[in-house]
């Protein structure tokens, strides 16, 4: 069983949400102002979604998977940091 | 009556080409066909797909089951005939694919990767992923990229180093300006034991190297198609006809035939 969430946690608490999930998460950087963030939005399974679920780690936390990232990221007032490859 | 390559001359016959025979050796990799109409469902995973509806599932035919999802309907490519009659997932900027499991290059040792695409893009702008290896290739070890990108260019990218230890070299080839909207057929064969990668466009070299891509083999990753992460940057507004990633080299001539096989699937000539 999986369960859509989009997570969103400080720079700050990077290494412990992928600790929490893995190294293949919370990939994409947000900023806002001089703060940044990551983002991971997608289905996570049970075992990472209860382990962010009860973590104190989470800056925001939603499950509606009808709302698109790009609005949640957009009403935080946030951007995707976008470094070219 | 030969239609696409063969004659007596030694032509290689490409219109019989079956992608499926890349993998016939268990090859790690997938292979996705937008104009394979059974192997696409509608969102909930289980509908089978309509021309001009979102496409929630498509099937990996190359026997590894990696197939690609996006459970999320707004973020679903759609199906499409474009205006030269043929099949493709048409992606915009919100939308984006994810393949179910890792692929697991590491497991496998595996150090040579083939990519092929039949591909479209539709606007400017950076970073438009066509496939990726992981969910941000610049964080992560033993991965690849093909995307379009500013400039109006293609832009490949195929990097080791994963594996305690190993290191890590992005091995970048890129094309010069092609304008936009363009079409294209892509493919890029890279070794990091024998360090090496070439890229060409409609069957045509690009550009090659022997440059490093690191140490150690390709990685244990998820592939994204059409976005990075499972749409959530790095979007593709464009088309695409075609995926192939095979976790091994392709030699000449094999390369040549899937080349053309993936133009016949584009409408691409050359």
């Amino acid at each position: 069983m999986s369960t859509f969430a989009t997570v969103i946690v400080t720079k700050a608490n990077l290494a412990a949400a992928q600790e929490l999930t893995s190294p293949n998460q919370f990939t994409t950087e947000l900023k806002k102002g001089f703060s940044k963030y990551y983002i991971s939005s997608g289905y996570f399974s049970q075992e990472h979604y209860d382990a962010l679920m009860s973590s104190d780690i989470l800056h925001t936390f939603i499950t509606d998977d009808t709302e698109r990232p790009t609005k949640t990221i957009t009403d935080l007032g946030m951007t995707v940091v976008t470094v070219e490859d | 009556m030969y239609s696409l390559g063969v004659n007596r001359l030694g032509v290689i016959n490409t219109n019989q080409f079956n992608p499926a025979t890349l993998f016939a050796q268990g090859e790690e990799g997938a292979w996705y066909d937008p104009s394979d109409l059974s192997s696409m469902f509608k969102v909930d995973q289980t509908t089978p797909a309509v021309q001009g509806q979102a496409v929630g599932k498509i099937l990996d035919k190359s026997g590894n089951g990696h197939h690609l999802v996006q459970t999320v309907e707004n973020k679903c490519p759609v199906l499409r005939v474009d205006d030269q009659g043929t099949f493709c997932l048409d992606f915009t900027t919100d939308d984006g694919m994810r393949s179910t499991d890792d692929f697991l290059f590491a497991d496998n040792s595996v150090t040579d990767m083939s990519l092929f695409t039949g591909c479209t893009k539709e606007s400017t702008g950076i970073n438009q992923t066509i496939m990726e290896l992981s969910n941000n290739l610049g964080s992560q070890k033993g991965c690849f990229r093909i995307l379009c990108t500013s400039g109006e260019l293609w832009r490949v990218i195929q990097k080791g180093g994963f594996g305690d230890g190993e290191t890590a070299v992005a091995n970048v080839l890129q094309t010069s300006a092609v304008g936009n909207p363009n079409r294209s057929v892509l493919s890029s064969i890279a070794s990091i034991t024998a360090p090496s990668h070439s890229f060409k466009r409609n069957g045509s070299a690009v550009n090659s190297n022997t440059a490093s891509l690191g140490t150690g083999t390709f990685g244990n990753h998820v592939l994204n198609v059409g976005a990075r992460a499972d749409g959530l940057s790095a979007n593709l507004d464009g088309k695409i006809y075609g995926v192939i990633v095979r976790g091994a080299f392709t030699d000449a001539d094999t390369r040549i035939k899937v080349d053309k096989y993936m133009a016949m699937k584009s409408g691409v000539s050359f």
